[in-house]
């Protein structure tokens, strides 16, 4: 008879626990070397927002003949005698990127991955982002929409928000409108994003960081830096150099380097 | 007279470049790259710089692309086959970047 209890009582609790919010999916294009488009689901209450851009969804926008030939390349390519040089091509998987914003701690924690640095959580206080309200408006999946305009780490955004979902959130780390971001793109139109679908009253999925390495994201963007670009002896007649471009396309300048 | 000075000179030189075959540049031979090749050659005669250059293209998760390099430096007395060398330190590269690649 307890057993019984417990079987009738247990799964009544479990939906009770479940948070409750609104799901958004997002479409998202870049615009780069190989031109490609992914899909990202966002899961957002009052408190907070969880995003997952998905990597199994990326799809490749058009075909492009540079990528062609690189694939076609033999791994190792033979020496020349006086001095070497090999190419060696690789097709790295990358893992979904995730950024959790808590609302009440005002912390935001992004998921970044690096050929050096594997994967790690970046932690940051809320990126405050200065949006320039335009007398602008259009119509964006049957809402509503007003322009606004900023400027945020570099990069100049041009944002569609509606009143009419009187959320604070957008994609990726775009946040702080006076109402849900339905459509963003960089000025130079290499990134993208446009909501699909919104559906409100939702069980939400419980929210859970991976397991990784949490690192302060100016502590990160030093590493980065230095990674990038460095020089050392591997013994007394050997030294190593190195170059690689680390920083990701989406923060170019970071808050405290503008003033430097 | 003077040609068999110089000749004798040449002796020296060659023998002592013989004996020096393989060694590797004493402690202060940490060389500044900016040094052309032939101006060390020039200079001390015997020093060669050996350039190992292995390039990584990968597509980052943007879909931009990528090039990862990674130069390696050998300074030798004198010069040696480097084929070898190279060989082995781009497979180097290559297999701590497929244990660095993500998966």
């Amino acid at each position: 008879m307890k057993y019984l209890y417990i079987f009738l009582f247990t799964p009544i609790f479990a939906i009770y626990g479940q948070t409750k919010g609104t799901v958004l999916k997002y479409e998202v294009y870049y615009n780069f070397t190989t031109p490609l488009s992914r899909e990202i689901d966002v899961y957002a209450t009052s408190d907070n927002y969880y995003s997952i851009e998905k990597m199994n969804s990326t799809k490749k926008v058009a075909k492009n003949n540079i990528n062609d030939n690189k694939e076609k390349l033999p791994e190792i390519i033979p020496n020349s005698l006086e001095n070497s040089s090999t190419v060696l091509a690789f097709d790295v998987k990358w893992n979904d990127l995730l950024i959790y914003n808590n609302k009440l701690t005002n912390k935001l924690y992004t998921t970044v991955q690096n050929i050096d640095l594997g994967r790690n959580i970046t932690v940051e206080e809320t990126p405050k982002i200065n949006w320039q309200i335009v007398k602008e408006t259009k119509t964006v999946k049957d809402l509503n929409c007003t322009k606004a305009i900023a400027n945020f780490r570099g990069i100049d955004w041009e944002i569609w928000f509606t009143n009419e979902i009187p959320l604070p959130y957008g994609p990726w780390k775009l946040q702080g409108a006076p109402g849900l971001i339905v459509e963003a793109n960089t000025a130079d139109k290499k990134i993208h994003f446009l909501l699909n679908t919104i559906q409100y009253n939702k069980i939400l999925p419980e929210i859970k960081l991976p397991n990784l390495k949490e690192i302060d994201l100016k502590e990160y963007v030093d590493l980065l830096d230095e990674i990038g670009n460095y020089e050392y002896y591997e013994d007394r007649n050997t030294k190593v150099s190195k170059q690689s471009n680390t920083r990701s396309p989406f923060e170019l300048i970071y808050e405290w380097e503008e003033n430097k | 007279m003077k040609k068999m000075f110089l000749s004798a000179l040449a002796c020296v030189a060659f023998a002592g470049s013989t004996f020096a075959s393989n060694e590797i540049v004493n402690e202060n031979m940490y060389l500044n790259d900016e040094v052309d090749t032939n101006v060390l050659k020039e200079n001390s005669g015997i020093h060669y710089k050996y350039t190992c250059n292995v390039s990584i293209y990968y597509t980052d998760a943007w879909g931009r692309e990528q090039v990862y390099t990674e130069t390696k430096y050998f300074y030798f007395v004198t010069s040696l086959e480097g084929g070898g060398m190279c060989h082995s330190h781009a497979n180097t590269v290559a297999q701590r970047f497929r244990t660095l690649s993500p998966n």
